[in-house]
């Protein structure tokens, strides 16, 4: 009983959360100082780590299909196999759990921690809403972070599944037909649909890890405990998400 | 009728532990006002509730008779807060702590804004500081800048919680002389929260005692210093 009163508690402060913050929108010019500095610390956390998991995914992805399409010669179609599955499922999923666990991570430490030593009362005394002040500049970055991020991991993922074609012996695809193939397969369509999850996956992290934050109680050991929490809120909200919107996109015929 | 905060009838329980008990009192505007009481006795919940921070279960707060309903403001009359751990923000400097309020709030130009945070930190001593992070200074530094950071909303209501929890004597004092210095050359009404025996003593025109979720006693240091109050009692 409890657990189902939480959990639509927490629905209802999310979408009420979800809802400031597109009020806090009409701020968004006074605030971009703010939303360039969340983002150039959200690449900064993202990049580098999102560059080796999609090259290794991509990699893998190509050895695993592209040996079982040798069996039966038809290794060509390798390209368009790789190209479709990371941009519509592998790289945005991964994107967000990624951006879950660095940038919303720190989201909710930085905010329950302001939360827990009062930093949070001290802005409401002095006439700023935290919505405006915190959550806006977190909500704007995110939501531009991560499609970027997806469109990055896409790329680079392709590039990993196009090198191991390329060396690998027994699928042995060149770079132009490895290309060829993906260009002919993967459709806009495809596309935009990794990049319409994105937006889902990015209001989910960005409000949740900020409303974990804004919500901590009580001292400094709470901390460790609401970032946790935070986490795993947004994975698990992440990946029920991906299957609710992966079934609307094909009912609306994008997939 | 005098100019007064004036609490009536509040109480405030948190999960059935009763806090503050259908506490009435009056607090005289212009004056520092100390409020004593023992570690968990509602004193800081007391003054949040001032503050806006919190509201009471029952009961109602009055200003010059004008109910506070979200204590924002009253007739533009301002209230603020010095935390008991400062409070400040450890993402900005310390000049861009105290410019924080006047910026958000788009008030002033960019030039005056400066110009009146130096003449604020430099009257509390601490114009040193100003490009340092909050976190690098000692807790006796934090403390002035938060002050410092209240003193630029221009209060009417300067509350204090705890301000000298955690310093030692010789900064204790210059907190004392701060709240005295203000007492002397300004109107602020400075209601400040301690459980510092001496300190209130320092700085009080009128002592309140805060126990079992009501005021007991309230009055000037010498008639309370002759009540003998348990609590004044150093060892106890
Ligand atoms: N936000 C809160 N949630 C639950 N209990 C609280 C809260 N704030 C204060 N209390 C309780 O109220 C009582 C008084 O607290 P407080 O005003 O902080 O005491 P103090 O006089 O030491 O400042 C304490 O028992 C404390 O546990
Ligand atoms: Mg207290």
């Amino acid at each position: 009983m409890n657990g189902i009163y939480n959990f639509f508690n927490g629905v209802g402060q999310f979408l009420s959360l979800f809802w400031a913050a597109i009020c806090s929108l009409k701020f968004f010019s006074s605030s971009l100082d703010k939303i360039f500095s969340q983002l150039f610390d959200m690449g900064n956390r993202t990049l580098p780590v999102a560059a080796l998991i999609s090259l290794s995914i991509g990699a893998v992805l190509a050895l695993q299909t592209g040996i079982q399409l040798s069996e039966y010669g038809i290794q060509d179609r390798i390209g368009g196999i790789v190209g479709v599955s990371l941009c519509t499922e592998l790289a945005p999923v991964m994107a967000a759990i990624l951006m879950a666990g660095r940038v919303g991570s720190s989201i909710t430490a930085e905010i329950s921690t302001m939360s827990v030593y009062e930093e949070i009362s001290a802005l409401k005394t002095m006439d700023i809403d935290p919505v405006k002040y915190l959550v806006l500049p977190r909500f704007v970055a995110c939501l531009i972070a991560l499609p970027f991020l997806v469109i990055y991991m896409d790329l680079i993922g392709w590039l990993g599944g196009s090198i191991v074609s390329n060396l690998n012996q027994t699928i042995s695809v060149s770079f132009t037909a490895f290309y060829n193939d993906l260009s002919q397969v993967v459709t806009f369509s495809d596309i935009a649909s990794g990049l319409i999850k994105s937006i889902f996956f990015s209001i989910t992290i960005s409000i949740t890890s900020c409303l974990v934050g804004l919500t901590t109680e009580g001292g400094p050991r709470e901390i460790g405990t609401s970032v946790t929490k935070s986490v795993v809120a947004s994975f698990i909200a992440i990946l029920i998400l991906d299957y609710i919107l992966t079934r609307f996109l094909i009912l609306v015929g994008l997939l | 009728m005098e100019n007064n905060i004036n609490f009536n009838n509040v109480s405030k329980s948190f999960s059935g532990k009763v806090v503050l008990d259908n506490l009435s009192h009056n607090f005289k505007l212009n004056e520092v006002h100390v409020i004593l009481g023992k570690s968990g006795m509602g004193k800081s919940v007391l003054l949040k509730m001032l503050m806006g921070l919190m509201t009471p279960d029952a009961g109602q707060i009055l200003i010059n008779n004008k109910k506070l309903d979200d204590a924002k403001s009253i007739d533009n009359l301002k209230i603020s807060y010095v935390f008991q751990f400062s409070a400040l923000l450890n993402s900005l400097s310390v000049i861009d702590n105290i410019t924080l309020y006047l910026d958000e709030n788009n008030i002033d130009s960019k030039e005056n804004r400066l110009k009146k945070a130096y003449k604020i930190l430099s009257d509390l001593g601490v114009e040193d500081s100003a490009s340092k992070i909050p976190s690098d200074l000692s807790g006796g530094m934090r403390k002035r800048v938060a002050i410092a950071r209240s003193l630029m909303i221009e209060p009417e209501i300067l509350l204090y919680d705890e301000p000298t929890a955690e310093l030692d004597q010789i900064n204790t004092r210059i907190i004392a002389k701060i709240i005295n210095d203000l007492k002397d050359t300004t109107n602020i009404t400075q209601l400040v929260v301690t459980h510092d025996i001496g300190f209130a003593f320092a700085i009080a025109d009128t002592i309140s005692i805060l126990d079992e979720g009501v005021i007991k006693i309230s009055n000037n240091p010498e008639m309370i210093k002759e009540t003998n109050h348990p609590l004044l009692d150093p060892i106890a």
